[in-house]
């Protein structure tokens, strides 16, 4: 038996039954392999097509999961968990969406909410996914967004990124919703400071996903930073799943995939993402460590849990600050 | 007397010592232009050996941990000149069969290095077992020595004048001469355009089967273990998918060697 991660992603890929279900889920090692991978959720959907586990969502059948020790329970709690997780993603994500549309702000939906409607899976429900990520036009107005969440019942999350090199200066603290999985980052820029040049991101028009060859960019790019924080020296599988299923249906073709050779990182300052939003036009986004307050509410909570702000504020110079 | 090896860009001097050169010996030559030389020698330490590499000495423990330390000085470099040069690699095999260039990917241990010494064996000339780089439809090899996981079961067809060393780990590896797999005094390695490529994958069935790969399947295969890990990983992926798209892949269910090596000759 390999416990080659790509060898159980093959099988997942094929929408076959791999020789691990064949041989009545009794291969632990494998599933545990499929999990530190990130794609558990990928594999149990392949069970689920070949009837080795139930298709059933209810969360009653998972049970107390500190008992769950078959394979075919760990598939079962996989995948329930991440539609469970899906299902909350969406109501998160429709949340701030109406609080956007409310605010006027223009918007764009981030790694897998981007490719959400993008028909890039076969079964969205399938793919992993833990947060939803927002990139938001205008930077000086996450504050009020974020006060309008608030209000609505979000609170801050206490779970904290705690990886030096991976420390973060491109959205403030992840809110979450009490009872519900994932957490929402609203971000002021695509990439911490030091790599935001290497993806050029427009609002679109419409406020929803933007091209679908520039969101792989940043997936990747988002990506490799992350694998290069933990010293993993592999992307992570789930990435590496988009742009398989993309190209697979043909929706992109490696060449639309900008380079950064083809990225004009002068077209627009850094933080800067949108040519709609506010000053865009007239000023530049510089990253500093401190960001309007939001009011009471946001600044007092942040300060009391010691949230370090990093956020991007409006430079006051013309034209593009190319800080790197 | 010094041992001169041609590992692409990297001309690497050894010192007369039979270990490192039955650890090294390549018997290649390549097309490629020599950026760097690099000089590893074993030395005497009052308590045991050395291992010097460019004037770097460190101790040493036996053949295995030799084989390590001179392996991943030799890797090292080559993935540097094969990064800045605009390579990457791919963790696979590289042979030359009936007049085309076959790449032969597969998880570790899953048989890659015995299916490409039968190739050998029906005329294919073998190239590397271990990494091909990869650049605009071009692949060559890694010229290493072959290296055989054979989890004790042997090596179907081997000569054991092809065996240069064994490094006894639990699952012990036999170093093969290329040259002597391949019947030939010297290779000479130079890029080529790629004509197929095979994902070889465990079966139990009782012969061979050919089943073409999807896009998304050859990128899964290949794109994980693809290097160099300081690259930056949008060229490494599409570059991953240029490849896939410029030759057909197919995956290949092996049974024994020489039925999985006939059943590859045999993709139209």
């Amino acid at each position: 038996m390999s416990r080659s991660p790509t060898r159980v992603l093959l099988a997942a890929l094929r929408r076959e039954p791999p020789d691990w279900a064949l041989s009545g889920l009794v291969d632990l090692p494998v599933i545990e392999l499929a999990e530190v991978s990130g794609v558990l959720p990928v594999v149990a959907d392949v069970a689920v097509r070949h009837g080795l586990i139930p298709d059933v969502d209810a969360p009653s059948v998972l049970g107390d999961r500190r008992t769950v020790l078959s394979p075919a329970a760990v598939l079962l709690a996989a995948r329930q968990q991440n539609r469970a997780r899906h299902a909350d993603l969406d109501a998160i994500r429709d949340i701030a969406r109406a609080e956007l549309d409310k605010a006027g702000i223009g918007f764009r939906h981030l790694k897998g909410g981007a490719l959400r409607s993008a028909a890039v899976w076969h079964d969205f429900g399938a793919r992993p996914t833990r947060d939803v990520d927002i990139l938001v036009a205008d930077a000086f107005e996450i504050p009020r967004i974020e006060s309008a969440l608030l209000e609505r019942g979000f609170v801050h999350s206490d779970d904290v990124e705690k990886n030096r090199a991976w420390e973060d200066d491109h959205h403030d603290r992840p809110l979450v919703w009490p009872g519900r999985a994932g957490s929402l980052e609203l971000h002021a820029a695509s990439l911490v400071r030091q790599h935001r040049g290497r993806v050029a991101l427009d609002i679109p028009a419409a406020g929803e996903s933007g091209d679908l060859a520039t969101t792989l960019r940043h997936i990747i790019v988002h990506a490799q930073l992350q694998d290069d924080a933990l010293l993993q020296g592999r992307l992570p599988l789930v990435a590496l799943l988009d742009v398989a299923f993309a190209i697979e249906n043909g929706l992109v073709t490696a060449a639309d995939i900008p380079t950064d050779g083809t990225i004009d990182l002068r077209a627009r300052p850094h933080g800067c993402t949108s040519a709609r939003s506010a000053g865009c036009g007239t000023r530049g986004f510089q990253a500093v460590r401190s960001r309007p307050c939001a009011g009471p509410s946001a600044a007092s909570s942040s300060a009391a849990r010691g949230w370090r702000t990093s956020f991007a504020r409006p430079c006051s110079r013309r034209g593009p600050c190319l800080v790197r | 007397m010094a041992v001169i090896l041609d590992y692409l860009w990297l001309e690497v001097e050894l010192d007369d010592d039979p270990r490192l050169v039955s650890l090294l010996q390549n018997s290649s030559t390549s097309s490629l232009p020599v950026r760097e030389r690099l000089r590893i020698t074993v030395g005497k330490a009052p308590d045991g050996e050395t291992v010097d590499i460019d004037g770097d000495s460190q101790p040493v423990s036996g053949t295995i941990q030799l084989s390590e330390i001179a392996y991943g000085a030799v890797h090292d470099r080559v993935a540097r000149w094969a990064r800045d040069e605009g390579w990457i690699r791919i963790h696979a095999g590289l042979a030359d069969v009936d007049g085309r260039r076959v790449m032969i990917a597969g998880p570790s241990g899953v048989g890659k290095t015995t299916t490409i010494v039968a190739l050998a064996d029906q005329g294919a000339t073998v190239l590397g077992d271990e990494a091909v780089l990869v650049r605009n439809g071009q692949a060559i090899a890694l010229p290493r020595p072959l290296h055989a996981k054979h989890g004790g079961r042997g090596i179907e067809g081997l000569r054991p004048a092809a065996v240069l060393t064994t490094l006894a780990y639990d699952d012990p590896i036999a170093i093969l001469d290329p040259a002597a797999i391949n019947r030939i005094p010297q290779l000479e390695h130079r890029p080529a355009p790629l004509d197929l490529i095979v994902l070889l994958e465990r079966s139990d069935g009782e012969r061979p089967r050919v089943i073409p790969a999807s896009t998304a399947e050859a990128i899964i295969a290949l794109a994980p273990d693809a290097g160099p890990f300081t690259s930056d990983r949008v060229e490494l992926v599409r570059t991953v998918i240029d490849l896939v798209e410029s030759a057909p892949v197919v995956r290949l269910l092996m049974t024994t060697p020489a039925e999985t090596a006939r059943a590859l000759r045999a993709i139209p």
